[in-house]
């Protein structure tokens, strides 16, 4: 019998296995099991802050030279940068991941430089639309400043009461002038006062004063705590005629806090009772933060009392539901990062001027934990060209991503994490 | 006609590789350097440097590299060449069967040098040899103005038959040696080797996509690829004959796929391959003048093994005695094997004589290739399949 399986004939053209065209018809993303997510987490440093302040996102900006670009963002969150530079007590470098690898980045020096520049600009008027409505904020410490400063970039017309005869409230008589020079807080006031916020010094406010009939459609109470006052006071005395500063304080000691309306919900130590989220008091209308809320804080806490308040406020006008959800971010951890891209670098000496290369050295030591800065290492090693650059950002190609893991292992600020696939 | 005689230069071996390169015309040469084929990859960055060569060398991290790009250039219809050694080679393992099953005309030099451990840097075969089933013509050399030539005669035949071309020279031996080397003119070469020619699918500007790939096929397809890649190596034997016959023309000089030395009447016959032909030559004249016939001969070509060849020389003669500087461990020499399956069909089979010599660049002395020559002529036939020899020190 023929045995037909053999011998047969092949092709008589000589066939070579390479074609032109390519292989993109083979998606390859289906092999995949995990996938790299690319999904920032929260740097440990802004996790930290108190006012909220993205410190990881003006420190990138510092370090890429967009110095007026930072100033925003940092404004965005901390109307006071030049203050607060100099007086916060830098959560954020505590908490900063860099410590754990050399010596943490010097952050509020980096602050302090964004905020003398932006002194160092002409001046901004920048309020796009303006509102009828008028807000009475009484006390012109840090919280009351703040939620001035974030209203009137809203365009609410804001009158801030203060008893005192300066403005400043803590910064201008309870820190010594070593630590706050007064030019740099008058100057940032000034800023605020710029943006058409009027300060009424010399002004205390009584619950007589009934605001909300005289026209204000929200108060904002931000006069300070009793305690804080009492302990400015001792120490004056202390050192009496030590600065300018303290030894005005004793003039003011007759101009006390002024009593908070007894219709307003209040601690037997005198701390006023606020829903914690919206910071609405049980008064409709009547909002309060600061240290008459907390008792003795510090002034970056206020601050970031003063900007939520005005969220409230805002929401309250417009008739809003009061309230702020936040998203629940992963914070990124030192174990997130991969530190074999990175030189161990000393922090930058603080000098009091802080110049501005030496800001940005020390921005430069930014580890970016969380957050991607475009450096580029995904897309360089991934080994199927499956990570691209698009508006600047880099994104991956799911299409044909087999789920190798290299990019995440490679990203030093650990923003690609891989999950299982889900099927 | 432009005159066949012309001014010699003293060169190294791979001095010579260099110009057999230049004279080709290779237009993308990338080389990673490793002992002893350095000295190559400096002198033709000397040449691109001098603006002698017009070539683009490509520095790459490592040998997979230079072959990869060897393969890219080459698709896109681009004369290629490189030169590698020993575990140069075996770290391109992987492309040289996508050069070869790819069936692209690269030429490369491998300057032979025994693999480790443990470590040397001294010849033997089998770094190439341990790659002949990757789809390459494989061809040795026994002069360095063998080496110069074969590369030439190499691109010939490669694009030819769409195969890539690996031409072997013993490291040291030649690498290193100076020999006075004609180096062809190069208006007579490019007479003798248009530019590469590529298919048409493969010429840039054809209208067609800059992007070439290899897509998965089914088995049946798979099938019949490969047995193209055998049809053209069958057809390996005759291209290079047509290419040895017009260099010879051209440039007076033929060595053939299979060369016999004293073959008229040989009862025992050496079988050799590389740099130590030469000394073999020797030895087989010495004997001829003492009266007893003894013949050689000198095997150039690997792959395609040349079955023909071999059973043309051999058929009839009593012994055989192969040199084999290479070893497929578990079986032996693999010249003596090629020779042994070539042989098979014969009906007056020779008795085969399979001597494993100069590993790692042991010296093989006239004593010794002697030596070789009087047991085997005492022996009906070999005791064993593998007999080791002597090694000086």
């Amino acid at each position: 019998m023929e045995n037909k399986a053999l011998f047969k004939p092949l092709s008589r053209e000589d066939l070579i296995p390479i074609f032109p065209g390519d292989s993109l018809g083979i998606k390859t993303g289906a092999w995949r099991t995990i996938r790299p997510v690319r999904k920032n987490k929260l740097s440990p440093c802004n996790a930290a802050c108190p006012a909220g302040n993205d410190i990881q996102g003006y420190i990138d900006l510092v370090k890429q030279g967009k110095f007026k670009e930072g100033l925003e963002l940092v404004r965005k969150t901390n109307p006071l940068p030049a203050v607060l530079g100099r007086v916060c007590f830098h959560p954020c470098e505590k908490n900063c991941n860099r410590a754990k690898f050399d010596e943490a980045v010097v952050i509020h020096n980096v602050e302090k430089f964004l905020g003398d520049y932006g002194h160092s600009l002409p001046r901004e008027k920048e309020v796009k639309e303006k509102r009828e409505e008028k807000i009475a904020i009484i006390g012109s410490g840090p919280a009351g400043l703040s939620c001035a400063y974030y209203l009137a970039r809203i365009g609410y017309q804001v009158t801030i009461f203060e008893a005192l005869p300066v403005a400043g409230g803590m910064m201008a008589v309870g820190i010594p002038d070593r630590r706050l020079p007064k030019d740099v807080l008058r100057a940032e006031i000034k800023t605020i006062e710029d943006l058409g916020v009027e300060i009424r010094t010399n002004t205390p406010i009584s619950p007589g004063d009934n605001l909300l009939e005289r026209g204000y459609s929200a108060v904002f109470v931000a006069t300070g705590s009793r305690k804080s006052m009492e302990r400015v006071m001792k120490k004056a005395a202390a050192t009496s005629g030590d600065t300018d500063a303290t030894a005005s304080v004793i003039g003011w000691a007759a101009a006390d806090i002024p009593v908070a309306d007894p219709e307003l919900k209040a601690t037997a130590d005198g701390k006023l009772v606020v829903e914690a989220n919206t910071l609405a008091t049980n008064k409709p209308g009547i909002f309060a933060g600061g240290d008459a809320v907390t008792g003795p804080g510090t002034v970056t806490a206020a601050i970031g009392t003063g900007r939520k308040a005005s969220i409230s406020i805002d929401r309250y006008i417009r008739g809003e539901t009061l309230g702020v959800t936040e998203e629940e971010i992963p914070i990124a951890s030192f174990e997130d990062l991969n530190l074999a891209y990175t030189d161990s670098v000393p922090k930058a000496k603080a000098d009091n001027g802080f110049r501005q290369e030496v800001a940005v050295a020390e921005a430069q030591r930014c580890l970016s934990c969380g957050v991607c800065n475009n450096c580029g290492n995904c897309w360089l090693f991934c080994p199927d060209g499956c990570v691209f650059s698009k508006n600047e950002e880099y994104d991956i190609n799911y299409e044909y991503c087999k789920g190798c893991g290299i990019c995440s292992e490679v990203c030093p600020a650990g923003v690609i994490t891989m999950e299982v696939e889900r099927i | 006609m432009k005159t066949l005689i012309s001014m010699k230069t003293l060169i190294s071996g791979n001095y010579a590789v260099a110009y057999g390169a230049k004279l080709s015309r290779a237009k993308v040469i990338p080389i990673y350097p490793i002992t002893p084929q350095t000295t190559i990859v400096e002198k033709l960055a000397a040449l691109v440097g001098d603006g002698e060569l017009d070539a683009k060398i490509v520095h790459v991290e490592s040998e997979h590299s230079a072959m990869a790009i060897c393969i890219g250039a080459t698709i896109t219809g681009t004369r290629t060449f490189t030169a590698t050694s020993s575990h140069g080679l075996a770290l391109m393992h992987e492309l040289l069967f996508f050069a070869g099953f790819g069936r692209l005309p690269i030429v490369m030099v491998n300057v032979h040098r025994a693999l480790a451990p443990p470590w040397t840097l001294a010849t033997d075969q089998t770094d190439s040899l341990a790659q002949r089933d990757t789809g390459w013509i494989l061809l040795e050399c026994e002069t360095n103005q063998e080496v110069l030539d074969t590369i030439i005669q190499s691109y010939r035949v490669a694009e030819e038959v769409m195969l890539p071309c690996m031409v072997s020279m013993d490291g040291f031996y030649h690498s290193h040696a100076y020999e006075p080397i004609d180096i062809p003119d190069a208006e007579l070469v490019d007479s003798y080797l248009p530019p590469y020619n590529p298919p048409d699918k493969y010429k840039l500007g054809s209208g067609l996509a800059l992007c070439y790939c290899s897509g998965t096929v089914d088995q049946s397809l798979y099938y019949e690829f490969r047995y193209h890649v055998q049809k053209a190596m069958e057809r390996v034997p005759e291209a290079f004959d047509k290419a040895e016959k017009d260099f010879y023309k051209l440039f007076g000089r033929k060595y053939c796929a299979v060369e016999g030395y004293y073959m008229d009447d040989a009862e025992l016959v050496i079988a050799v391959a590389g740099s130590m032909t030469s000394m073999v030559r020797m030895v087989v004249e010495d004997f001829r003048r003492s009266g007893k016939k003894v013949g050689m001969v000198k095997v150039k070509m690997f792959r395609p093994f040349p079955k023909e060849d071999i059973r043309r020389f051999l058929a009839g003669v009593p012994k055989v005695a192969v040199f084999d500087r290479n070893i497929s461990m578990g079986d032996g020499g693999i010249l003596a094997q090629g020779i042994r399956s070539a042989l098979y069909s014969v009906d007056e089979r020779p008795a085969v004589f399979g001597f494993i010599v100069g590993l790692g660049g042991a010296d093989i002395t006239p004593n010794i290739i002697g030596d070789i020559i009087d047991y085997a002529w005492q022996q009906d036939a070999p005791k064993e399949d593998n007999i080791w020899t002597e090694v000086i020190r």
